[in-house]
């Protein structure tokens, strides 16, 4: 992903106006109305929301297209405007949580809470930290543990049990 | 009188021992969450919060101060060691505290790191006890129009945290305003933006939006591992400790180092950062070693640390006896204390006064912990600030999640959490400040509730609410933060026309 700073504001400034007119929408489509029975209606804090993200939105554009003819002649401004701004290693490790998170969100039910958790950390040291599968699974297995202590010891949290009973 | 009656119901909490174990867990969380690079006081009390969940409000907030004035010493840590700030407010700590490292006497630096922590903390202390309750005690007599003049004064603090583009920040902030209001109306019961999810009825709590725009995003980004290397030798307390010579060379700096820390820290929107800032630049104008400043001087490490800690303390003024955070870790803090039933504002001195009183002891307590375990322990951070990156990455995404479904016994909290830390990874990469979002969603719904009442009380007449006289005064202060710098800026510039016409 070749990104720019630059590019990026503009996308920015563009889906907050996209934004801020679903949210008008939004407060139409749902009839919430500014002023209801002579007083500050549901509809009033949400319009002013929904107006400010597009005020703003509009202010980026501007702001990044003012800042654009600047960087001709100022050489560190450029060189912001053009900095590369997603790291495909980050975009990697978002990817991997995402993914992680989207299986527990999935698994839990299943497999229960704290194996589903268990497996997350094991899988992104295996894959992401570059660690020997037993170190993984001696962290993950500390980690677990240290888990159960801390919320269903301690705090009583009535955590989603698995078939292994924890 | 009183306020030695006071300080001494304060001290009798500490007789509680479970107190004073949150106090030692909170600092010591602190100092490894603020020493890790790129996490600070904002994430470690983010992440921390669901710790506090079933606690008393007492253990809940040593822990959470201990997590904060820990934290706000961590990050001189790695500044010091490997000249990594682990946040923004260790940045002027490097200066000094690095070339300091380098001659060999690391140990020496972070010696002073933590006395002028501790220092500066346990003076602002003092300075917080005698200015809580009076600030608290003329507040009490704010009703809802003066409590909407706060809470606009509050979110114009956003004006500091925009960095170079203030749209980017108000945008985080409206952002944040519009997630407070999701949820049912309070007035009229009215289902907004819900679409039938029954989960989204309650609204959305600040706590896994925190979690996520602080905690995930921040773990996505990190990977440099730390390879700190220090000699045993310069980590024994004799090389810790300043000498005679040191300490007369570096006392006044922390002097004033604390006192403009705490001013500046009850600013809105000002913060930690731009106190070390002004106290490393104070310093350095008033040292009489000016020329050595950026070489390695102790001062150098004495003047910011101080500072930080300072406004750290200073910061909790505002947000405790008027309900108004100033930053994105004080913004936290409130929605913390609000999560375990308590309001703070100008009752919360009057309601609460065990605990109010009982933080204020803690606060002396946190700083006796901190010099205990910042000189005694430190072979030990540094062995954890060892550990891999991706390692503490992963145990802290499990910890997270953990968190987030203890928030609220519900998956749904786990789903907000991951959902805002992806949202919170594009914010970062986009420069956009995640602290105004987390500050719009906890003053949003009071904003609201305020400027509701306001406005019943004098007949809808929205002029009348804005005219109170108190009100007035916060508004045109509001006014002055959020407009002041660029209607300065334009000014500047319309003279240099001039001039150069």
């Amino acid at each position: 992903m070749k990104l720019k700073a630059k590019t990026g504001d503009l996308i920015l400034a563009i889906l907050s106006v996209i934004i801020g007119a679903v949210i008008l929408i939004l407060v139409k489509v749902q009839d919430l109305p500014m002023i209801k029975r002579d007083i500050m209606g549901p509809g009033f804090f949400p319009t002013i929301c929904g107006i400010a993200i597009i005020v703003c939105g509009v202010l980026l554009f501007l702001e990044t297209l003012t800042q654009s003819k600047k960087a001709a002649a100022d050489e560190n401004l450029k060189a912001e405007q053009e900095a590369k701004i997603l790291n495909p290693r980050e975009l990697k490790n978002l990817l991997f949580f995402l993914l992680l998170g989207v299986f527990v969100l999935v698994a839990y039910k299943f497999l229960g809470m704290l194996l589903c958790l268990f497996i997350s950390v094991v899988v992104y040291l295996i894959f992401q930290g570059k660690e020997k599968w037993w170190k993984a699974l001696i962290i993950g297995v500390g980690m677990t543990i240290f888990l159960y202590l801390i919320f269903v010891v301690f705090l009583k949290v009535p955590v989603p049990k698995g078939p292994l009973g924890f | 009188m009183n306020l030695l009656q006071n300080l001494g119901l304060g001290f009798s909490i500490l007789a509680d021992p479970m107190v004073i174990l949150y106090s030692l867990i909170g600092v010591v969380c602190g100092v490894i969450i603020g020493a890790l690079p790129g996490l600070g006081p904002s994430v470690g009390i983010a992440v921390l919060l669901p710790l506090c969940y079933g606690l008393s409000p007492a253990c809940a907030l040593c822990m959470l101060c201990g997590i904060y004035y820990g934290a706000m010493y961590g990050g001189s840590i790695t500044a010091i060691l490997i000249n990594t700030p682990g946040d923004s407010a260790a940045i002027m700590t490097t200066l000094d505290g690095y070339p300091l490292a380098r001659k060999g006497q690391a140990g020496k630096a972070l010696g002073m790191a933590c006395l002028a922590s501790v220092i500066g903390g346990t003076i602002s202390v003092v300075l917080f006890m005698t200015l809580a309750p009076i600030i608290s005690n003329f507040a009490t007599s704010f009703g809802p129009s003066e409590y909407f003049a706060l809470m606009v004064l509050g979110l114009t603090s956003i004006a500091g945290m925009t960095g170079k583009s203030p749209a980017k920040g108000f945008l985080a902030a409206f952002l944040g305003l519009f997630v407070a209001g999701i949820g049912i109306d309070l007035v009229f019961g009215t289902p907004k933006f819900v679409f039938g999810n029954v989960n989204l009825y309650s609204g959305i709590d600040f706590v896994p939006v925190a979690m996520g725009l602080f905690g995930i995003a921040e773990i996505i980004c990190n990977f440099e591992n730390n390879n700190i290397k220090v000699e045993k030798d310069s980590l024994k307390l004799k090389k810790l400790l300043p000498n005679k010579e040191e300490w007369k060379r570096t006392l006044p700096h922390i002097g004033r180092g604390t006192i403009l820390g705490f001013i500046v820290g009850m600013l809105p929107g000002a913060g930690a950062t731009i106190a070390s800032f002004l106290s490393y630049d104070m310093a350095k104008r008033t040292s009489k070693h000016k020329e050595e400043f950026g070489t390695g001087v102790v001062e150098g490490v004495a003047a910011p640390e101080s500072a930080n800690n300072a406004a750290s303390m200073g910061a909790m003024v505002p947000m405790l006896t008027l309900g108004v955070p100033g930053s994105g870790a004080t913004a936290i803090m409130m929605g913390a204390l609000m999560m375990l039933g308590i309001s703070p504002g100008p009752s919360f001195f009057l309601k609460n006064a065990e605990v109010a009183w009982g933080l204020v002891a803690s606060m002396y307590l946190g700083n006796v912990i901190l010099v205990l375990i910042g000189l005694g322990a430190l072979g030990l951070f540094v062995k954890i600030l060892n550990v891999k990156t991706t390692t503490m990455n992963a145990l802290i995404f499990a910890f997270i999640l953990m968190g987030a479904f203890a928030l609220e016994n519900s998956m749904f909290t786990v789903g907000v959490t991951l959902f805002f830390g992806i949202i919170g990874y594009f914010l970062k990469k986009l420069k956009v400040p995640a602290a105004p979002m987390v500050l719009a969603l906890v003053l949003g719904a009071l904003t609201e509730t305020n400027l509701r009442q306001a406005l019943i009380i004098d007949n809808n007449n929205f002029f009348k609410v804005l005219t109170h006289p108190i009100s007035a005064v916060i508004l045109v202060i509001a006014l002055f933060l959020a407009f002041g710098t660029p209607i300065k800026n334009a000014f500047a510039k319309l003279r240099a026309k001039k001039k150069a016409a």
